[in-house]
């Protein structure tokens, strides 16, 4: 099968300035409110309940000849859980939240989607993420200055030449179910050579999940 | 998100309504404002350290305390790859913290052969290096020197490749060493030497920035090579001419940013090779000066095997050409039968 | 493909002002053809002429870290030395050999085993000593089960410098802890020819030690240690330097004497590095290092030191064979080994994923990257999927004529292959894909073909 060939036509992610600052504001309005709250701590010993399972590998036990060895597959690390968690971990920070900030309408994006709305059948569920319960939710990063993680599927998500799907909603902190899609920092609007910040999304950073992952453990949920 | 204080905050939100009826906030504002808290880490130091995997070769910034690594991010003064950095890039931070990370040299005391689990042993270096020297030179003696194998790594650092080479060939006297590298590089390694004579691309990366366009030969970028993508992307979106086409035998994310997705077949990427070779040819498009002055022709042997067999040996036999006879050669590789044995 | 298509890929190679920079991994290197189709892309090239100038490149990518610094530059194969050199050419042995201080006639002049034939002579009972160093080599070998069951015989001594459990230590004799990456003292050379250095920045935990300092104690205990004596007032300890276990053990600068005696021979042959400290100053820089310039464009006179003045192009590496042209070879289609067929009547093909780095021993332990893609999926075309009665989410198994193995189906996985093909990574150790795989190899590079093998899939009732 082949793509019949796109021109290559860059839809450019242009926004107003007006658009940015607004943006910008309602990003330091975000940063604000978690300013009480701890800074996350990098930690060197994963959590046990959010650690990777050892895998299935004969972890070498050291052993006296003696003992015989407890059944086949046993992880070596005893505060270890066997089986991989199918929840995504309990997020230690609640979604930010204004009640201040307005949600900055645009021309360009696609009707906010909501779970009522994708339940009515009035839009094509294969063109946006699927949000279910208890997604959304901002995860724990890996450490504080990691990228953060999708908290909702984004298999299949729509990152080409002609759309990029993830910034139509984090460029403008969109709300899907509730939740405010947190936005895109200043760093990606940088010119890694002259480090000055930018109109335009900095083409290095278009493809987002270079950096970013959702954190589902199952094979993804396939949209009905 | 970095803590901004109340104070920082009133700072710069008036800042930003003030500006923002003017052209230059943008301007104004630099990287370490609203940052994402990278620049606010304290009684850290920062170490350039190459990331720990692909090939890209990307260069990191490690922040460690006290000798503990605390932080991760791309090194902004790499030419490779400018400050960014992957997925896995970030990973690193953790690779090292593993659960059950080996700590102790091991002896194992159970049979190889016995069901179950294999059982170790704790042991000291001194006992298990004693061992591992002993059992090199009993094998040694009874088997000679190529009984005794290395495999090693292209993951190894410089000197524990020249370290492991020197000590195998100049030392024990053996040339059973070899790298997981044969997996992964040595049909690229066999291809410069037949053709060059020295391996290693001629090129570097700064072709990326160069290219008008960009073909790639069953290979998944977007996820192998994610920072040299994220540069064929800077020139896909900033460069509308620039064309770029993903051969593959499945649909990956690499196709989600090319112009033409091409499917073709297993192995028919030879038959594909050559055929545009031919179109070359018949459309008069060879470089005649560049091929005179600096090429020749050869012939190789044909029907090669696959090493299926233990003890295969293989040996070629080149015989000199010229351009006519590979023209002619090619000349049966025409888009009808390419599409044959690639469709 | 359709014609059409080839003419657009051929409309882009033909034009002489398209300037086409082609690029490739492991789809052409991993393949019972890849040295031909190495050879084929650079016909292309030379073809048209489009080659050692900035955007017309044909470009190799590396796949690991330093396959290129380390095991292609240094020489670390059966029939190698250092910067090139040959084990099969007398000049070559005796520059080394004096050049490591060693008795004329120490180097052995014959291959013994490539890697495929090195595990193939465990099980015909040539090889009896087998080390690893990172590596995981009995996750990673096409085939594998002949050879995790030759491995386990007991007259053949296995030992793994690791620093994880895997798959190959669980059938070692001795586990040797290691320690990795920013723990010691480090240098890689990645596709670009960038050969860059890191300084040790934080230790290794309980007694995981460098595979360096392993190999040099080895030595020691081998009567070899004067492979690795050299003059500690040459290459002095550093104040306030964070030095390696090797260097502090040896009381000299142990990684800058091998490095520097390394230098010897490339410099001068077109493989020039720079002195050692050069290294850690910058972020890295890219051989042939001459007067402290790097090369972007090999072989081009513009750029290349190498190049005779007023030759413009010298593919000098073949400089005794050519008289410095490169070789246009006459190579055809040739069919693969296995196809599928009535019986096995799918593709297989193999590869990686973002999120996971070879045999997943260091990605699968981080907990984010865990949970982005924690178990391998079977990539397969919906409609292949609904012919087996297989829905998505369901274990399947994948069989081929030497061995199977169960995993999950995924028919809107990140991968969408075409109908009558599968594909599958191999970063889970629960999910043993060499198991399938089939151990064919390029007759000329010996590299093994992990794309390509014929298979049955099967429901799990």
């Amino acid at each position: 099968m082949t793509k019949s060939p796109l021109s290559p036509v860059r839809t450019p992610i242009r926004t107003p300035l007006t658009l940015i600052a607004l943006a910008l504001v309602m990003l330091v309005i975000v940063a604000c409110t978690k300013a009480d709250e701890p800074r996350h701590e990098a930690t060197f010993s994963p959590d046990p309940t959010t650690t990777a399972p050892p895998p299935a590998t004969q972890a070498p036990n050291p052993t006296a000849t003696s003992e015989p060895q407890t059944g086949g597959n046993t992880p070596l690390a005893p505060t270890a859980t066997t089986t991989p968690p199918t929840q995504p971990p309990a997020p230690t920070t609640s979604p930010p939240t204004d009640p201040t900030a307005t949600v900055a309408p645009t021309a360009t994006p696609d009707p906010l989607v909501t779970l009522e709305l994708l339940a009515s059948g009035q839009v094509d569920p294969n063109r946006y993420p699927v949000v279910a319960p208890d997604d959304g939710k901002l995860l724990e990063r890996l450490f504080a200055e990691a990228p953060p993680y999708a908290s909702h599927t984004i298999s299949d998500i729509e990152i080409t030449v002609a759309r990029n799907r993830c910034a139509e909603c984090h460029q403008y902190g969109l709300s899907i179910g509730g939740t405010i899609a947190p936005l895109i920092p200043i760093s990606h609007f940088t010119d890694a050579q002259t480090l000055e910040v930018t109109e335009e999304l900095d083409p290095r950073r278009y493809i987002c999940t270079s950096c970013h992952v959702a954190q589902v453990t199952d094979p993804l949920p396939y949209p009905e | 998100m970095t803590q901004v204080t109340r104070r920082k905050f009133i700072q710069f939100s008036s800042a930003a309504f003030a500006a923002s009826a003017a052209t230059g906030l943008l301007k104004n504002v630099t990287r370490g404002d609203v940052s994402d808290g990278v620049e606010d880490l304290e009684g850290v130091e920062w170490n350039k350290v190459p990331c720990r995997f692909c090939g890209t070769g990307c260069s990191t910034l490690i922040a460690t305390k006290d000798g503990e690594i605390v932080s991760v991010k791309g090194d902004p003064e790499s030419p490779v790859n400018k400050g960014l950095l992957c997925v896995k890039g970030y990973g690193t931070l953790k690779i090292q913290n593993g659960p059950d990370r080996l700590t102790d040299p091991l002896i194992l005391v159970s049979k190889k052969s016995d069901p179950g689990p294999p059982k170790y042993r704790k042991a000291s270096w001194d006992e298990a290096l004693n061992l591992v020297a002993d059992k090199m030179a009993t094998a040694r003696k009874e088997f000679g020197p190529k009984s005794v194998a290395m495999f090693g790594s292209g993951q190894w650092t410089i000197w524990e490749g020249y370290a492991a080479l020197k000590l195998w060939k100049g030392g024990i006297q053996s040339n059973s060493i070899e790298p997981n590298a044969r997996h992964c590089m040595a049909s690229a390694v066999a291809g410069f030497a037949t053709t060059f004579g020295m391996d290693e691309p001629m090129g570097c990366y700064d072709d990326f920035e160069h290219a008008n366009a960009f073909v790639l030969w069953g290979s998944n970028m977007a996820e192998m090579h994610p920072m040299l993508w994220a540069r064929i992307t800077q020139r896909k979106l900033t460069e509308a001419s620039t064309k770029f086409v993903n051969m593959t035998v499945y649909s990956n994310r690499t196709s989600e940013m090319s112009d033409q997705e091409i499917i073709f077949k297993p192995q028919s990427d030879l038959a594909i090779a050559n055929g545009i070779a031919n179109l070359i040819i018949q459309r008069g498009a060879v470089n005649n000066d560049f091929v005179d002055k600096h090429t020749v022709f050869k012939s190789g042997k044909v029907d090669i095997g696959y090493g299926l067999e233990d003890k295969f040996a293989f040996s070629e036999d080149a015989k000199a050409s010229s351009l006519d006879e590979y023209a002619e050669f090619v000349s049966e590789y025409t888009p009808k039968s390419s599409k044959k044995s690639a469709a | 493909m359709t014609p059409a298509e080839l003419n657009d890929l051929a409309d882009l190679y033909a034009d002489p002002n398209i300037k086409v920079m082609s690029l490739w991994t492991m789809g052409v290197n991993q393949h019972t053809r890849g040295t031909w189709m190495n050879n084929l892309i650079y016909n292309l090239h030379l073809l048209t002429g489009k080659i050692s100038q900035p955007g017309n490149s044909p470009f190799s990518l590396t796949g690991q870290p330093s396959a290129c610094g380390t095991a292609r530059e240094v020489g670390t194969f059966t029939h190698r030395l250092p910067a090139d050199m040959v084990v099969t050419n007398p000049e070559h042995r005796k520059f080394a050999e004096e050049t490591w201080g060693i008795p004329e006639g120490t180097i052995p002049d014959k291959p013994t085993y490539h890697a495929v034939e090195m595990v193939k002579a465990i099980d015909y009972g040539e090889v009896k000593f087998f080390w690893s160093q990172v590596s995981n080599p009995f996750q990673d070998f096409a085939n594998l089960d002949r050879y995790t069951d030759a491995v386990k015989r007991e007259d053949v001594f296995v030992v793994a410098s690791d620093v994880y459990p895997t798959r190959t230590t669980e059938l070692a004799d001795v586990v040797l802890p290691t320690a990795m990456w920013a723990e010691k003292e480090g240098a890689f050379g990645n596709s670009e020819r960038r050969t860059h250095f890191w300084k040790q920045i934080t230790n290794a935990p309980g007694q995981a030690i460098s595979d360096l300092w392993q190999l040099i104690e080895v030595a020691k205990r081998l009567g070899m240690e004067n492979l690795f004596e050299y003059d500690t007032a040459e290459y002095p300890l550093l104040e306030g330097w964070n030095h390696s276990d090797a260097s502090r053990e040896a009381g000299f600068y142990m990684e800058k004497a091998l490095f520097e005696e390394y230098r010897l021979f490339g410099n001068g042959h077109g493989h020039d590095l720079a002195p050692f400290e050069d290294y850690h100053a910058s972020r890295g820089l890219r051989w042939p290092v001459v007067d402290g310039k790097e090369t972007q464009w090999r072989y081009n006179e513009e750029y290349d030191p190498y190049v005779p003045a007023g030759e413009g192009f010298r593919f000098y590496g073949n400089d005794s064979k050519t008289d410095g042209k490169a070789i246009i070879w006459h190579r055809p289609y040739e069919p693969p080994p296995e196809v599928p067929d009535i019986e096995y009547p799918l593709w297989l093909s193999t590869g990686r994923v973002l999120e996971h780095w070879h045999s997943g021993t260091m990605t699968r332990r981080v907990p984010s990257l865990w949970k982005a893609y924690p178990h391998a999926t079977a990539n397969m075309h919906p409609r292949d999927a609904i012919k087996l009665d297989v829905e998505h989410g369901e274990k399947i198994k994948i069989t081929s004529r030497r061995g199977s193995v169960e995993v999950t189906v995924d028919i809107n996985g990140r991968v969408k292959p075409p109908q009558g093909l599968v594909y599958v990574p191999w970063f889970d150790e629960d999910v043993m894909i060499n198991k399938v795989t089939l151990d064919a190899y390029c007759p000329i590079s010996k590299q093994t073909d992990f794309k390509k093998c014929a298979v049955k899939v099967e429901k799990l009732t």
